[in-house]
């Protein structure tokens, strides 16, 4: 029963990070159409960031949040302005080609500046956590996790809240009308893949808390977001916390009951079952982009 | 006869790829051979992605599949090669029959994900099968009988061989009825399944002969290296080279795909085969620049590098208009006494296609235009070029004296010009309120934007009552009003209004147009009003124009139009 526990605990936790991990991802596909295959490349820069800065200064790492949010926001809005809004509306292999170009030059820089080894950052408190009997809550699960929440919810706010992100709401739905309505389109698409970066790095950044992680790994988080996002629907900021928890829980549960390699291949099962039986997610309205087609 | 050149050329080329082995090292065999194969991959591919319009982004899936075949039955089993290579394409068979079924039902992300998702799970149960394909640590398989030329020579021929077929067979099936039938899918499936092509059917047998070629792709991979890992043939870059190789080539041509490979392949020998560090980098940095700047493949890259911008010219002569001059810039027009707007020899329409000939408007500050005709005169995309949503192949439009044609939408949005669009345009998961309020985006005065909310409210006060309602719950009327009060939201001095009265009951319209009346009232705002039902129009309205097939074919004050008896004729396309 303790194992059981255990096993839910880790699946609810890294769930919020998962949540985090794939709202940015999210906002993009929902308002563009347009799904960034470099989305884990662009997480584990922020992971690097953090990094970075920990082994330079020994700052907490949570500190360095606001850094890789904003170096990735800036990031994702020059690349968004120089290079994707010259082939958006056409085909989606452009697109997909594209960001996984990118993808490709992303891992290629990590490899040459931090080589392909393993790092992690391990915070004095790193060991401590909460323990019940033989389960064991460690602080830096729960921290990842309370930061992520809550910056998912924060992202959710300002999309539904403030003039900008109704915009980039607005745009979603119908980029033509939003235009007429005064919106530079071009600019708001630039903005939403810097916030769809921002949030990257900062995942990016509580991910690096608890995982390691080398230039490779972001692949795996890429179709991580995916799942969650087919799970929550498409944009929708309380799917992509449900999801990411369902997702959380699905892998905990299989390394535990199956074996810990088949992990991932069950989130893609889960992927493709999904996909098939409930294309609109569990929570699943139609949403953003997805109206027009 | 320019297909026989291209036979010829094709045989010429087969030939002369047949006789290589006879003369050239072994190391541009090698080279040669893996050209061979990425073209096989990518061919494969473009029957599904390029034909059929499924982007199977996960198509490597099948090379991993046919390598694993062919790894596992050798070693574990000591089945011969050839037969190993009809079990790795029997395998790719069945895999497509189990998931193409509920795979294929998805459309366009949605696919390529499902796919991308195929291709991660099977590499990763593939990674964890150790007893059967040796797990992560990959499989050793025994290398072919005879010496090092005679293997190179096989292996070439092999290639080339499958690569000859591959080409044959997506020449052959594009011109049965089978490739009419992907064309069609890849055009609009609804139209294709209405058609009674059984879509499903097409669909599947597509991807499974795209599926058979890729396996056997993958399958002479794992003999010729003679060493399979999971992450070597389920690498993703085989897919994305391969996507990149058809795209550059031209999508959904036969011989497209197979000069990609040459190309890619090719150059990055060249370009950076040394860079051993680079590799990746490199290899994203070209995927980039290809989709930059030649987004449409390399043929019509170097067919625009020859010729001008031609498009525009072309339409222009095959329907008669007039040579293109370059005075666009240059307003040639003075401004007349209260004019707001104006539009001279305006030419417009979509993607060189021409629909407005010749337009020549006028409209002065504070009046109703109405603007007539039948369907697909080109009124909407008159408003549209006004507005911004397209913009003029020629002319001028000028607003309050200034040339607007090359302005963007939002431009035009702040300096005054509001359009109401055809068929609402409303945020569909927003509020009446925050639809209206998403219509002040270009003012930057929140007090002014409340006062102007709550006069729109006043105009139509049924948006008050419906205020916090996502707008998919109102009725027609409501949507219209709650579209007309948005693009007043933001205090334009110009408002086009585009068949608002389409679809709604003849006292909502008069609703509608007494609305219109208040407001110009209230304001002197100007109207230009797109409308079918021309008495209604031109009741309201101080001018008219009749627009046909994209010319101004009449104009005149409303009571001069609506007593003309030739205009009922003219309108509803009786004459002429």
């Amino acid at each position: 029963m303790a194992l059981f526990w255990q096993v839910l605990i880790n699946g609810i936790l890294s769930g919020g990070l998962y949540a985090c991990a794939a709202i940015g991802f999210s906002v993009i596909w929902g308002v563009m159409n347009l799904i960034n295959l470099a989305h884990g490349s662009m997480i584990i820069l922020g992971a690097y960031i953090t990094y970075t800065i920990t082994s330079a200064t020994g700052v907490d790492p949570f500190f360095t949040l606001p850094v890789s949010g904003c170096a990735l926001f800036i990031l994702g809005f020059l690349i968004q302005k120089y290079l994707i809004n010259h082939v958006i509306g056409g085909s989606i292999f452009m697109t997909l080609i594209l960001t996984f170009g990118l993808d490709l030059l992303l891992i290629n820089a990590y490899l040459l500046l931090f080589s392909a080894d393993l790092c992690a950052i391990t915070p004095w408190y790193a060991g401590l956590g909460w323990e019940w009997g033989t389960v064991k809550v460690p602080y830096t699960r729960v921290g990842a996790f309370v930061f992520a929440i809550g910056l998912t919810l924060l992202l959710s706010l300002f999309m539904n809240r403030t003039k900008l992100g109704n915009a980039i709401r607005a745009t979603g739905f119908d980029k033509d009308a939003a235009s007429l309505a005064g919106v530079d389109v071009f600019k708001v698409y630039a903005i939403t893949f810097g916030i769809g970066a921002g949030m990257a790095g900062m995942a990016g950044t509580l991910m690096s808390v608890i995982y390691s992680f080398s230039p490779v790994t972001g692949e795996i988080f890429t179709m991580k977001a995916f799942v969650i996002v087919v799970l929550g629907g498409l944009g929708s900021m309380p799917g992509a916390i449900v999801g990411g928890i369902i997702l959380g829980l699905a892998e905990n549960f299989t390394s535990v009951l199956l074996a810990p390699g088949y992990k991932d291949a069950v989130s893609f099962f889960l992927l493709v079952m999904i996909l098939v039986l409930r294309p609109r997610g569990i929570l699943g309205k139609r949403f953003y982009a997805e109206v027009r087609d | 006869m320019r297909e026989r050149y291209i036979f010829l050329l094709c045989v010429a080329t087969g030939i002369s790829l047949s006789c290589c082995p006879f003369f050239l090292s072994a190391y541009w065999l090698r080279i040669l051979t893996n050209i061979f194969m990425f073209a096989i991959v990518a061919e494969a591919l473009n029957i599904i992605a390029g034909y059929t319009g499924y982007p199977a982004f996960g198509n490597v899936v099948f090379f991993g599949l046919g390598a694993y075949s062919t790894g596992v039955l050798m070693v574990k089993y000591h089945v011969p090669f050839p037969i190993t290579l009809l079990a790795g394409i029997g395998v790719c068979l069945l895999f497509t029959l189990l998931f193409g079924l509920p795979v294929l039902r998805l459309k366009g992300h949605y696919f390529a994900i499902a796919t991308l998702g195929l291709n991660e799970a099977t590499k990763a149960i593939t990674d964890n099968l150790t007893g059967l394909t040796g797990g992560g640590m990959g499989l050793s398989i025994p290398l072919p009988v005879g010496n090092v030329a005679s293997t190179t020579r096989f292996f070439y021929f092999l290639f080339l061989g499958t690569m000859a077929l591959v080409v044959l067979v997506t020449y052959f099936l594009s011109r049965i009825r089978f490739g009419y039938a992907c064309r069609s899918i890849r055009a609009d499936e609804d139209v294709a399944k209405s058609m009674g092509i059984n879509t499903t059917r097409i669909k599947t047998l597509a991807w499974m002969i795209s599926a058979g070629f890729t396996g056997i792709a993958g399958s002479a991979y794992a003999y010729w290296m003679s060493y399979i890992e999971p992450a070597a043939v389920f690498d993703m870059t085989i897919s994305i080279k391969a996507f990149v190789m058809f795209l550059l080539g031209g999508s959904g041509t036969i011989l497209g795909p197979i000069a990609g490979a040459f190309f890619v392949e090719l150059a990055s020998i060249f370009a950076w085969s040394h860079l051993l560090n680079y590799h990746m980098g490199m290899l994203g940095l070209i995927v980039i620049l290809i989709l930059l700047f030649m987004p449409r493949g390399f043929v019509p890259f170097v067919r625009q590098k020859l010729s001008l911008p031609a498009r525009i010219k072309d339409v222009g002569k095959e329907r008669g208009a007039w040579p293109v001059r370059q005075d666009m810039k240059t307003p040639s027009y003075r401004l007349q006494q209260g004019e707001i707007l104006s539009l001279h020899r305006v030419a417009s329409g979509y993607n060189g296609l021409q629909v407005l000939w010749d337009i020549d408007l006028s409209l002065k500050k504070g009046e109703w235009l109405a603007i007539l005709g039948p369907n697909h005169a080109g009124k909407s995309t008159l408003l549209k070029t006004i507005a911004g949503l397209t913009q003029p192949f020629f002319g001028q439009v000028l607003y309050q004296g200034t040339p607007i044609h090359a302005w963007p939408v939002h431009r035009r949005v702040t300096a005054g010009i509001s359009l109401v669009p055809e068929g609402r345009r409303l945020f569909a998961g927003m509020t009446v309120r925050e639809n209206l309020m998403m219509g002040a985006f270009s003012r930057d005065a929140p007090a002014e934007t409340r006062i102007r909310l709550q006069s729109v409210f006043s105009l139509f006060p049924v948006l008050k009552e419906r205020e916090d309602q996502i707008v998919g719950t109102l009725s027609g009327g409501e949507r219209q009003m709650c579209a007309i009060g948005r693009a007043l939201m933001s205090q334009p001095s110009l408002l086009l209004v585009d068949e608002m009265s389409l679809g709604l009951a003849p006292v909502v319209i008069d609703a509608l147009l007494e609305a219109l009346v208040t407001i110009r009232k209230e304001e002197g705002m100007t109207l230009m009003v797109v409308e079918q039902a021309v008495h209604a129009a031109l009741a309201y309205a101080d001018r008219g124009y009749i627009l046909r097939k994209g010319r101004i074919v009449r104009s005149g004050n409303s009571n001069d139009l609506l007593q003309d008896p030739g205009i009922q004729k003219d309108y509803l396309g009786y004459g002429a």
